[in-house]
């Protein structure tokens, strides 16, 4: 071989590895097993407030676009709960604890038989820990307010059941309250598997369903002060599953799973009475204008009218059933959604006035105006194809459906591109405009509900929801890895975007104990 | 031990330079010869300088004084979430330097690294919208290395050397969403500064090209100890680790 190329050879040879390397090597690939940020944020009066999942973070976003962790003194935010009203946040936490003698600095490093969490609740407010009790056990998922807000209660909604973790001895037969002015804490016991829970309007006593029974809670003693067995039998099992307070307070109306029955618990007089219902209800609605109750049945097309002196029903027949009502001014509006009815009612229970309106497509959702005057129903797809009629066009695609309640006739029938992942209405100066979201789509559809015009708003992401921050802008969420929500005012008509919060924390290392915060 | 090793080559007592004029005798006065025919003697030869002695010759090397060269090499286990490869950080350079003793010399080199991979969230309730999202993770750095070298001459065809350096490094870090879209939101780009040094060792093997220039790769293996780059809501990012270094240097 020629001199000059074993030279050469030498030269080059050093440079062989490296090459290598830039060209194969270079890349890594790391999974975190959860997401950077929950897209189902709360919106608080003082801004948005997103779990940070993989970093074990809660964050608070304003409609500035600015963000910042909340410091919840190193614990990581397992679930949320927004206070009506929206001035305070509830937060579930937990924070890593390695009950070790050798000195264990990251999380990582402990033993998995020597590493255990504590909980907490948390209050939240402004960005910051206002309140915090240790005495909530952190299995109980769901929780009430009362009419204030000034009092939670925490329960175990079994419609989870399967996230309700049991480690050690959990008790399934307490509901506790919570204040959240001095966060004291007052756990009651009111049978097994309380799941529902009322407070009265003079917030003096809370009404509990759980198995069987129905208890009354004394909010001044913190004690079950009358119990309402809904069965005389202890073999027989009785699962109530809805209840509704008439306007005085004096009566609670509950609902019995699978049951025709409607029990009337007396709470002054402490006693019981039963209605007997052409069927199984599907839905209550208290009318307080017309002291008066509206039930609805799932499969058959009737509408009663309880009134609230002597308990005695009224019944109007209606073409197709109704299972679901919402309150729409002086009106209640019967719908039947996730089924296959297109029927809408709006039901004047003062006079006993039926308007009948017909979707075009089966009602997913109903949203009402906030004056009443207006409501709107997102529709599913049934089939359709190939006819070539106009129906057969609609019957393929989700749409809208808006229904002038003051006129009582249907103004629009919008077929949408995708399917709706967020509708927000506002009234303003005496417009209504649906804001409505459809998947994969990057724009937010602003529609006229007086004329059904549809007009669009970019957005820089596709959205994945929309809710609205109380007395503020709307918040869209966007499907983004690193996290993304946009503000929208509709005064202004601007969006400011905030991105990447789900960064926040997200390449610290846990340590302990939970004081301790690593870069 | 490097730099123990460095020491002994620096202050070793190594042979003469080839370049510096051994001492020549000097040769004894010339008279012109008696013109004597008879009887022949055996003449006495004069004192010479040995054949070694003789003056520098024209092809001789000259010392070399600068040197530049490139360099490409890998550098450590970046060791941290952010990235979280196997693959040391790839690295291409340029350097300079001159000769400040005939073994010691002043280096400085400027290395550019870039590795890039992909952080993948997925949805531990399998119920999220968002659910397998993923962003792709950049890291950039450009690092300058201010070295002594401590060199020896224990052969003609290799020299090994040591190296201590004082060294900079500017990080940048990426998560960007969509990196066919320069503009789009969801782009977070972090910047941080870190310091430390290094040490090593290494071989050289020197090629004469012609009287003043000779071509020197080098194969060097070496210690790299940085405080952690601290580049904003993306963490530290350690760089600290085994280097690699493989260099081509012109030096004339």
């Amino acid at each position: 071989m020629p001199r000059n190329s074993l030279r050469l050879l030498a030269i080059a040879a050093p440079f062989c590895l490296p090459l290598a390397t830039l060209v194969g090597c270079n890349s890594g690939f790391y999974t975190s097993s959860d997401l950077a940020w929950d897209p189902a944020v709360l919106a608080a009066k003082d801004g948005v407030y997103v779990r940070l999942p993989a970093a074990g973070k809660l964050a608070r976003v304003t409609s500035d676009g600015a963000y910042a962790e909340v410091d919840l003194n190193g614990a990581s935010p397992d679930s949320m709960t927004l206070v009506p009203g929206g001035d305070e946040v509830i937060v579930h936490a937990s924070w890593p604890i390695c009950d070790t003698a050798r000195k264990v600095k990251w999380v990582s490093d402990c033993a998995d038989k020597d590493l255990s969490y504590g909980h907490e609740l948390d209050i939240v407010s402004n960005g910051a820990v206002i309140g915090t009790s240790t005495d909530v056990p952190y299995q109980f998922n769901a929780m009430g307010f009362n009419a204030d807000a000034s009092l939670a209660v925490a329960y175990l909604d079994f419609a989870n059941a399967g996230s309700i973790d049991v480690t050690g001895v959990l008790n399934l037969t307490e509901a506790v309250f919570m204040d959240l002015g001095t966060s004291e804490v007052h756990r009651v016991p009111v049978g097994f598997a309380p799941e529902n829970v009322l407070f009265t309007a003079d917030n003096q006593k809370a009404v509990v369903l759980s198995r069987s029974q129905v208890a009354v809670v004394d909010l001044a003693t913190w004690t079950v002060s009358v119990n309402f067995p809904l069965t005389l039998s202890a073999n027989d099992v009785v699962e109530p599953t809805s209840v509704v307070l008439t306007p005085d307070g004096k009566d609670a109306l509950v609902t019995i799973a699978g049951s025709p029955n409607l029990y009337v618990l007396d709470l002054v007089a402490e006693s019981i009475d039963i209605v007997e219902l052409n069927a199984v209800p599907a839905a209550l609605q208290v009318d307080a204008a017309n002291d008066r109750t509206v039930i609805v049945y799932a499969n058959t097309p009737e509408v009663d009218v309880l009134e609230h002196t002597y308990f005695s029903t009224k019944a109007y027949t209606l073409t197709e059933p109704a299972s679901a009502i919402s309150e729409a001014g002086t009106s209640q509006l019967l719908y039947n959604p996730g089924s296959s009815y297109h029927d809408v009612y709006a039901f004047d229970v003062a006079s006993g006035t039926l308007n009948e309106f017909r979707a075009e497509n089966p009602v997913e959702a109903m949203y009402v105006s906030d004056d009443g005057t207006v409501a709107m129903a997102t529709t599913t797809p049934e089939g359709g194809g190939s006819s070539g009629d106009v129906s057969s066009f609609y019957d393929s695609y989700y749409g809208l459906s808006i229904f002038d309640l003051a006129s009582n006739h249907t103004p629009a029938a919008l077929a949408l591109q995708a399917a709706p992942v967020g509708v927000q209405l506002v009234s303003e100066g005496g417009v209504n405009t649906a804001f409505v979201l459809l998947d994969g789509v990057e724009e937010l559809q602003q529609v006229d509900l007086a004329t059904g015009s549809a007009t669009t708003l970019k957005l820089p992401a596709p959205p994945v929801g929309i809710t609205a921050m109380p007395g503020g802008p709307f918040v869209v969420s966007h499907a983004s890895a690193l996290g993304l929500l946009s503000f929208y005012d509709v005064a202004s008509n601007t969006f400011v975007s905030a991105a990447n919060f789900g960064t926040l924390g997200l390449y610290d290392q846990a340590v302990l104990p939970r004081l301790e915060v690593s870069k | 031990m490097i730099l123990a090793l460095a020491l002994h080559a620096a202050l070793a007592d190594d042979p003469a330079p080839v370049a510096a004029p051994a001492p020549v005798a000097a040769p004894a006065p010339v008279t012109a010869p008696s013109p004597v025919t008879a009887p022949v003697t055996p003449q006495q030869a004069a004192p010479i300088a040995p054949e070694e002695a003789a003056p520098v010759p024209l092809d001789r090397p000259t010392e070399a004084r600068f040197r530049v060269r490139v360099v490409l090499g890998a550098q450590g286990d970046p060791n941290n979430r952010f990235m979280d490869t196997s693959a040391p950080l790839s690295t291409v350079g340029i350097g300079a330097g001159m000769q400040l003793q005939k073994h010691l010399a002043l280096d400085v080199d400027l290395t550019h690294a870039y590795q890039s991979g992909t952080h993948s969230f997925n949805d531990a309730t399998g119920m999220d919208q968002a659910a397998s999202a993923s962003a792709t993770t950049t890291l950039w750095t450009e690092r300058l290395d201010l070295s002594l070298l401590a060199e020896s001459h224990l052969g003609s065809s290799f020299q090994p050397y040591a190296r201590l350096s004082a060294v900079g490094d500017l990080g940048i870090a990426r998560l960007d969403e969509d990196t066919s879209d320069p503009q789009n939101l969801t782009q977070l780009t972090s910047v941080g500064f870190t310091g430390g040094g290094y040490a090593g060792g290494g071989l050289a093997f020197p090629f004469r090209v012609d009287q003043r220039v000779r071509v020197v790769p080098a194969l060097e293996l070496g210690y790299t100890v940085l405080a952690p780059l601290q580049v904003g809501d993306l963490g530290a990012l350690r760089e600290s680790g085994f280097t690699f270094r493989f260099s081509s240097e012109v030096r004339f």
